[in-house]
């Protein structure tokens, strides 16, 4: 294990960010925030262009004469049936960060447009915005990545690597092997960082819902710390046996949870309400997200650019962060599929439940706001504790906190052994077995690099760490997309 | 000295996308193909 030179790099990095988060997290949030400022105002134009020209790729791929093309060799069958494979890719792809932000986001993007247009304007652009941020353009960066993975593992027979499209398709030569290295490298780096950032956010969430469930009056980093622990726990034993069927429950069982707390709401809230709401919200949505993916504000002012910045630019790249590790993850379980099936899924299926959720939760929260039963200036102040907070404006308020609490427990979970597993494979070569030594250290570094973002206390600290470690990924990707289709033009389709 | 950082990441880019137009288009010997083309 010690003489594989990428895998000692790649922990010393991760480790090496760790440490300085430890030693000085301020500082670390700090040079985060200004590197991705001074990055996102010059080529902020590039990550949505990218964005959008993925989006483009995918519909044009699905409706090409390559949309037949097996994700494997001719007459592979698909191993899951086609719900299982929606479930177990949207639980991988979204999970924690819907619970967290299901209310919290539309409110957000309310109170600022409503400084400047009348109320009910901003409540449909707010869930559009909302809409647009975890929508086709998030679902096409996961699914263009997985595409490309999935191509190569199946139909070329290569590794499971970043690298392997540039090594197939320009052959084993010094440059290759060279960027392929820095490639994994990078892809690794990433995906700590990007899992890393998502348990310091799901525990503060679960933090929040914990005091509110027992009525815990300034709770600090103590609560925080201590469910931190719990989670460590939970994460260990199913890296150290193999779970994998154990773990697709427990990811089940979230989604399950997750989809019964969404029809609670839509159905003891204001039913009529939503439902206008959401069907609006399909029309908005689907016939100005193109043309919105292009948006980049120049004409603006600069308090504009600042919330497209924070919000729109920082999505988009918090999507290419993990595009790797969800990326990987939806190849792996859609061997057998055609491209067309694979694409129509995964851009499709995500987005219509994401309309929905953000359509109920976010419609819930302008109904109780308008209703004063929710006071929407929360999200400025505790972001973390708007779910909350708006279920307890309803009946059976312990159980849904309770049963929240409970997903965003084993969203995360299941999101760290998939990631210690996924990272121990691309630092063994692509060792579909790696070996259970590696995937704990891999625990243990995810385990204190969320440490390092819990203790910056601040939900925006990691959303720029994350931003920050995704930068060269937008390089990557359109590198691998290039590979594939180059590839593509080998296929004989005719 | 904001510019000309502006003005290098953006000129970073432009090479890349250069790049990726070139690599795109050179004619690679074919070492790989997908097994079933080979039958054909």
């Amino acid at each position: 294990m010690f003489r594989n030179p990428l895998l000692l790099t790649a922990l010393s990095l991760t480790a090496a960010v760790s440490v300085w988060g430890l030693i000085d997290t301020h500082g670390l949030a700090q040079f985060a925030a200004g590197m991705v400022n001074v990055t996102l105002k010059s080529r902020g134009w590039f990550v949505m262009l990218t964005a959008s020209m993925m989006l483009i790729a995918s519909i044009w791929l699905a409706l090409s004469r390559y949309g037949g093309i097996t994700l494997g060799r001719s007459g592979d069958k698909p191993e899951f049936s086609t719900f299982s494979w929606l479930a177990m890719m949207f639980a991988a792809g979204m999970g924690v960060g819907l619970l967290f932000y299901g209310a919290a986001e539309p409110i957000s993007h309310f109170l600022f447009l409503n400084q400047g247009m009348p109320a009910q304007d901003a409540a449909s652009q707010a869930l559009f915005l909302t809409y647009f941020h975890w929508g086709l353009h998030a679902w096409a960066i996961y699914g263009l990545t997985g595409l490309v993975m999935a191509y190569f593992m199946f139909r070329r027979q290569a590794p499971p690597l970043i690298s392997s499209p540039v090594r197939v398709v320009f052959g084993d030569k010094p440059w290759t092997r060279t960027i392929g290295w820095l490639m994994d490298l990078l892809a690794i780096y990433a995906i700590a960082i990007g899992l890393a950032g998502s348990i310091a956010l799901g525990v503060f969430q679960v933090q929040d819902g914990v005091a509110s469930l027992f009525n815990i009056q300034g709770a600090g980093l103590g609560l925080g710390l201590t469910i931190f622990a719990v989670l460590c726990l939970a994460y260990t034993l199913p890296l150290l046996v193999d779970l994998s069927k154990g773990m697709g429950t427990l990811s089940n069982t979230a989604i399950l949870i997750a989809i019964s707390l969404m029809l609670f709401v839509l159905l003891v809230g204001p039913t009529h309400f939503f439902m206008r709401g959401i069907v609006e919200g399909f029309g908005n949505y689907f016939t100005h997200a193109l043309s919105q993916g292009f948006k980049t504000y120049p004409f603006y002012q600069d308090a504009v650019d600042k919330y497209f910045t924070d919000w729109t630019l920082n999505y988009m790249l918090w999507w290419l962060a993990w595009a790797p590790f969800v990326g990987v993850f939806i190849a792996r379980i859609s061997k057998g599929r055609t491209i067309r099936e694979f694409i129509m899924g995964v851009l499709l299926a995500p987005t219509v439940f994401s309309i929905f959720w953000f359509g109920i939760f976010g419609g819930m929260g302008f109904y109780q706001g308008a209703a004063n039963r929710l006071d929407p200036t929360v999200v400025q102040t505790s972001i973390n504790s708007t779910t909350f907070i708006l279920l307890e404006t309803m009946p059976l308020s312990r159980l849904t906190i309770a049963a929240t609490v409970l997903a965003a427990f084993l969203f995360i979970v299941t999101s760290v052994v998939s990631a210690a597993y996924v990272l121990a494979m691309f630092s063994t070569g692509g060792d579909q077995n790696p070996p259970v030594k590696v995937k704990l250290m891999w625990g243990v570094i995810l385990g204190a690099l969320g440490l390092v973002m819990i203790l910056s206390g601040s939900a925006e600290a990691v959303r720029q760490i994350i931003a920050l470690s995704a930068n060269p990924f937008v390089f990557i990707i359109i590198f691998i997309i290039m590979c594939l289709l180059k590839a593509l033009k080998d296929e004989r389709t005719f | 000295m904001d510019n000309l950082i502006d003005t290098l990441l953006n000129v970073g880019t432009f090479v890349f996308i250069g790049l990726m137009l070139w690599l795109y288009f050179k004619e690679v010997p074919k070492e790989n193909e997908p097994e079933e083309n080979r039958d054909i």
